[in-house]
């Protein structure tokens, strides 16, 4: 008998920790983890319309609409809150526009990078913040490096040729970055006014129909959700676990599915009790 | 004299057999190198002209993110050191044109006829260069692609691209594979009409440390050493690879090996 295999498929933003994180648990569980990261939206509709065979775990961007769209296209069996993405503001290291919040990047000969042709979470999204903050006509006025992945412009800013831009924290924990940026945190009531951030931001673990290893996937899901490696591994790159305490902070603002929460719920009433 | 002849013949031969085993040798070791990197990047990379923003690419299982910010100066400084040396020895793609070309083919560009559409294919790649230059340095080479970031080489992950990448991609793949493909019955087709590193590292070459070098005196145009050139090229043209095919075939031993200017091999003329 070879070892069973667990298809796990994911938002290509998490690939990153998952990949370290499924290491893990090919150790722990001895099996194999047949990973694919890419687009949610593109996983997601290939699960809904085209894909027959086994996926046993989707971790998708999105706590509300998508997985509610999946379970009702029957699916997904149940889905959990995993983790939040963070926005920061990034500058070289040694500050040299002296950028102190997000306010600045709006300030006169600051220069800025920014990707308006990116996905939602890095383009829309942004467009949000700098809305909430009050400095969207600055803001623009100052982009001297416009790309189409906020990937592109890191290096600009790891070097000083763009003096801040505004990303995900997860861009700002890659390993070629990590360290040689400094990272200053946008407010949450500034990052998560907007409609778009309250949606993009929260990650979701869920278990699919078409499941073959249940009880693994389940193990699965609950390593993710519950083990204190998955908690050190995603904050480390750059996420807001589900176990972190800052979670509770964040799950204020953003959008997230009641059902994804049930079991928080019920073990805070608990808890209470 | 004619056995001293046959000798010196035979052993330019020997040579070329040790120089032929040797290039099979150094091209499954680039295999082993640059395979992977150049199946996920003709068929994932994000970017529209592959192998070149790696440092920017969120596609974590291709190699390229590690290997390229060192191989990518590695493989122009062989176009200074020998001209199209790496598509002779190292590309993975030059490897799959020498196998093709094993098998039997129909060669439709190499008989004398078609010389005029070879030679105009052959300009066709500067156009290529050409663009890919633009793509890359005017346009900051523009994403054509969502990134399939991982399980690249599985069916399954395939059919999911293939499903969701945008025409553009499927259109750069489809460029691809039929160029490559027609290496079946064209030999090295792809390298000599279609590859915009061909081009860059063959216009490098003109003035490179090594290669083969023809010597115009003795040589009377009988144009043999281009019949046994994988590329139809005759030594020092920009589509010579360096294969060393044609030195121990030219029947007036007018090619030779040389390093800056200095002759250091030559093979003695073939009768």
């Amino acid at each position: 008998m070879g070892r069973p295999t667990l298809v796990v498929w994911a938002c290509g933003g998490l690939s990153e920790a998952l990949r370290v994180l499924n290491e893990e648990f090919e150790r722990s569980a001895r099996c194999r983890i047949l990973f694919t990261g890419a687009a949610t939206g593109y996983l997601a509709d290939s699960l809904a319309h085209r894909y027959r065979g086994q996926v046993d775990v989707f971790v998708m961007r999105t706590a509300t609409q998508r997985p509610l769209y999946l379970k009702k296209a029957k699916k997904l069996a149940w889905f959990k809150l995993f983790c939040a993405s963070e926005y920061v503001v990034i500058t070289p290291k040694s500050n040299p526009a002296r950028i102190r919040s997000i306010k600045d990047l709006a300030r006169p000969g600051v220069k800025v990078a920014f990707s308006p042709k990116a996905a939602t979470p890095e383009s829309k999204c942004i467009l949000e913040i700098v809305e909430a903050a009050g400095i969207k006509g600055g803001f623009l006025k100052n982009v001297v490096k416009s790309t189409d992945c906020p990937r592109k412009f890191l290096g600009d800013v790891v070097a000083g040729r763009v003096h801040a831009a505004i990303v995900e924290k997860r861009l700002a924990c890659l390993p070629h970055v990590k360290g040689k940026v400094k990272v200053i945190p946008i407010p949450l009531e500034i990052a998560f006014k907007g409609k778009k951030c309250k949606i993009k931001s929260p990650f979701s673990a869920a278990l699919i129909t078409l499941t073959k290893q249940p009880q693994l996937a389940k193990r699965y899901i609950h390593f993710l959700l519950r083990s204190e490696t998955a908690r050190k591994v995603m904050e480390e790159y750059g996420f807001v676990h589900v176990k972190s305490p800052r979670m509770r902070q964040f799950k204020r603002y953003l959008a997230i599915a009641k059902e994804a929460l049930v079991g928080e719920v019920v073990r805070e009433f608990v808890r209470t009790v | 004299m004619r056995n001293e002849v046959r000798g010196a013949v035979r052993a330019s031969t020997r040579k070329l057999l040790i120089v032929r085993a040797l290039r099979i040798l150094v091209q499954l070791g680039a295999l082993l190198l640059f395979g992977k990197w150049t199946l996920i990047g003709l068929v994932y990379c994000p970017f529209a002209i592959p192998f070149v923003s790696c440092r920017s690419c969120p596609v974590l299982e291709c190699p390229g993110r590690w290997l390229q910010p060192f191989a990518g100066w590695a493989i122009l400084g062989t176009g200074a050191l020998g001209g199209r040396i790496f598509c002779g020895w190292l590309c993975p793609v030059g490897l799959a044109g020498d196998v093709m070309r094993k098998l039997p083919q129909l060669d439709l560009l190499k008989t004398a006829r078609r010389r005029f559409a070879s030679r105009a294919l052959s300009l066709l790649k500067f156009s290529a260069l050409a663009f890919a230059l633009l793509l890359i340095f005017a346009l900051d080479n523009p994403r054509i692609q969502g990134a399939m970031r991982t399980g690249l080489l599985r069916w399954d992950t395939f059919r999911l691209w293939l499903a969701f990448t945008s025409t553009v991609a499927k259109a750069r793949l489809l460029v691809f594979a039929l160029g490559i493909g027609a290496m079946l019955v064209a030999s090295r087709i792809w390298c000599r009409a279609l590859c915009p590193l061909g081009a860059l590292l063959g216009l490098l070459g003109k003035a490179s440390l090594f290669g083969l070098s023809v010597d115009r005196g003795r040589c009377d145009l009988c144009s043999l050493c281009r019949r046994v050139c994988p590329t139809d090229a005759m030594p020092e043209e920009v589509d010579c690879i360096a294969c060393f095919e044609c030195l121990p075939q030219c029947p007036k031993g007018a090619i030779s090996f040389r390093l800056g200017w200095r002759k250091v091999f030559k093979a003695p003329p073939r009768r």
